[in-house]
C-alpha cells in the first residue's frame, strides 16, 4: 500500500468520524431545542389554563349568586303590576262611586221642594264622598311606592351589569373572584315589608307574590309609631 | 290663624296627595323636594308648626334632616313625622334618636294622618 492510499483511508475515516459526530451533535441540539420548546408550550398550555380555571370560577361564582336573584327580581315586579292594577281597580271603582252619587244627587235636585230628600241622606252622601276621596288619596300614593320597588330591582340589574362588563374585559382580575352578596345586598336595600315577604315568598319558591291586598283598619293603625 | 306644615318629599305625588289632605283640613303648606331645600327654606325665614318629611331622599335624607332642624333654635322643639315606605325597627329607632317626633308608614290614610297631625300639633 501506497503512503498516498493510506493518506486517502485516513482522510475518509477522519471525515466519516466528523460526520457522524456532525449528525449526533446536530440531532442532540434539535432533541433540546425540540424538547425546550416543547416545556415551553407546554407551560404556556399551564398559564392558559390556570386562567381559564380562574375566569371559569369567576364566571360561576358570578352566576350562583345571579341566578338565586332572578326569581326575587321577577317576583318584586309581580308585586308591583299588582299593586299598579290593585291601584287603578280602586281609583275606578272610587270614580264610578262618586259618579253615581253626583247623578243621584242631580236627580234629587230637579225634584220639587220637600219631595222627600232628608238631610239625613245629605250628610250620609258628605261622608261616603269623604271616605271615597280618602281612599283615593290612599291609591294615589301607588306612584312612590312601585317607584321605589322598581329602584330596589333596577339597582341589583346595574351591579350585575357593571360586574358582567368587567368579567369579559378582564375575568381574572382578583377583584372579581371576591365573594359577590346580592343576594345579601338587595334585601338590605329593601324599605318595605311587602318587599320582604316577596322576597322570601320567592326564595322558598311559593307561589304567593306577597303582593299587599287592601290595608285593614288594625294595619293601618299600627303604621304609626309616635315616640 | 292656620297652622303650617312643612312637607319635604322627593316624590311630587307625594307632597301633592299631603298638601291636597292638609290644605282641605285647612292648614297652610310649604313644600321641598329634599333635606338641602327644606334646610334652606327653614333658614331663611320659614317657620312651620310642624314637619313631615320622607326618609329617603337624594342630598339630604330625612334623618339628616332632622338632625339639622334640632339643632336650630327655633325649630328645637318642633314635632318632626317621618313618612316613609320603611317599616324596619331599627330605622324606626334611629329616626327617634335624631329627634323624629313619629313614624307613619306610607301609603298614609288621610283620616288617620289628621288625627295624628292633631295630636302631635301645639293646640
Amino acid at each position: 500500500m501506497s503512503v498516498e492510499a493510506a493518506g486517502s483511508g485516513w482522510v475518509l475515516v477522519l471525515g466519516f468520524v466528523l460526520g457522524a459526530a456532525a449528525t449526533y451533535g446536530w440531532s442532540r441540539w434539535r432533541e433540546t431545542r425540540r424538547r425546550a420548546s416543547s416545556e415551553a408550550a407546554m407551560e404556556a398550555i399551564q398559564v392558559k389554563a390556570a386562567r381559564f380555571e380562574q375566569a371559569q370560577h369567576a364566571w360561576e361564582q358570578f352566576a350562583s349568586h345571579a341566578v338565586p336573584l332572578m326569581p326575587v327580581l321577577v317576583r318584586q315586579l309581580a308585586t308591583v303590576i299588582e299593586q299598579t292594577e290593585c291601584a287603578a281597580v280602586d281609583l275606578t271603582g272610587k270614580v264610578r262611586s262618586i259618579s253615581e252619587r253626583a247623578r243621584r244627587q242631580a236627580a234629587d235636585m230637579s225634584r220639587p221642594a220637600g219631595s222627600g230628600c232628608s238631610v239625613e241622606r245629605h250628610q250620609a252622601d258628605a261622608e261616603e264622598l269623604a271616605a271615597d276621596v280618602s281612599r283615593i288619596v290612599m291609591a294615589m300614593q301607588f306612584q312612590d311606592i312601585t317607584k321605589q320597588k322598581l329602584e330596589h330591582v333596577a339597582q341589583p340589574l346595574a351591579q350585575m351589569k357593571t360586574h358582567m362588563e368587567s368579567l369579559l374585559a378582564n375575568p381574572t382580575a382578583p377583584e372579581l373572584s371576591k365573594a359577590l352578596n346580592l343576594l345579601e345586598e338587595v334585601e338590605r336595600s329593601y324599605t318595605m315589608e311587602t318587599e320582604r315577604i316577596a322576597m322570601a315568598h320567592a326564595l322558598q319558591g311559593h307561589a304567593q307574590s306577597g303582593a299587599p291586598a287592601q290595608a285593614t283598619a288594625e294595619e293601618e293603625e299600627q303604621s304609626v309609631t309616635l315616640f | 290663624m292656620s297652622q303650617t306644615v312643612m312637607i319635604v318629599d322627593d316624590s311630587v305625588t307625594m307632597r301633592d296627595m299631603v298638601a291636597f289632605t292638609l290644605t282641605g283640613a285647612g292648614f297652610q303648606v310649604v313644600q321641598a323636594g329634599d333635606g338641602n331645600e327644606a334646610v334652606g327654606k327653614l333658614t331663611s325665614g320659614s317657620k312651620p308648626d310642624l314637619v313631615v318629611t320622607d326618609l329617603n331622599m337624594p342630598g339630604m335624607d330625612g334623618i339628616s334632616l332632622i338632625r339639622e332642624i334640632r339643632k336650630m333654635p327655633t325649630l328645637k322643639f318642633t314635632p318632626i313625622l317621618m313618612l316613609t315606605t320603611e317599616s324596619s325597627d331599627d330605622k324606626k329607632a334611629e329616626g327617634r334618636a335624631a329627634g323624629a317626633t313619629g313614624w307613619i308608614v306610607k301609603p298614609f290614610n288621610p283620616e288617620q294622618f289628621l288625627k295624628v297631625l292633631k295630636k302631635v300639633l301645639p293646640a
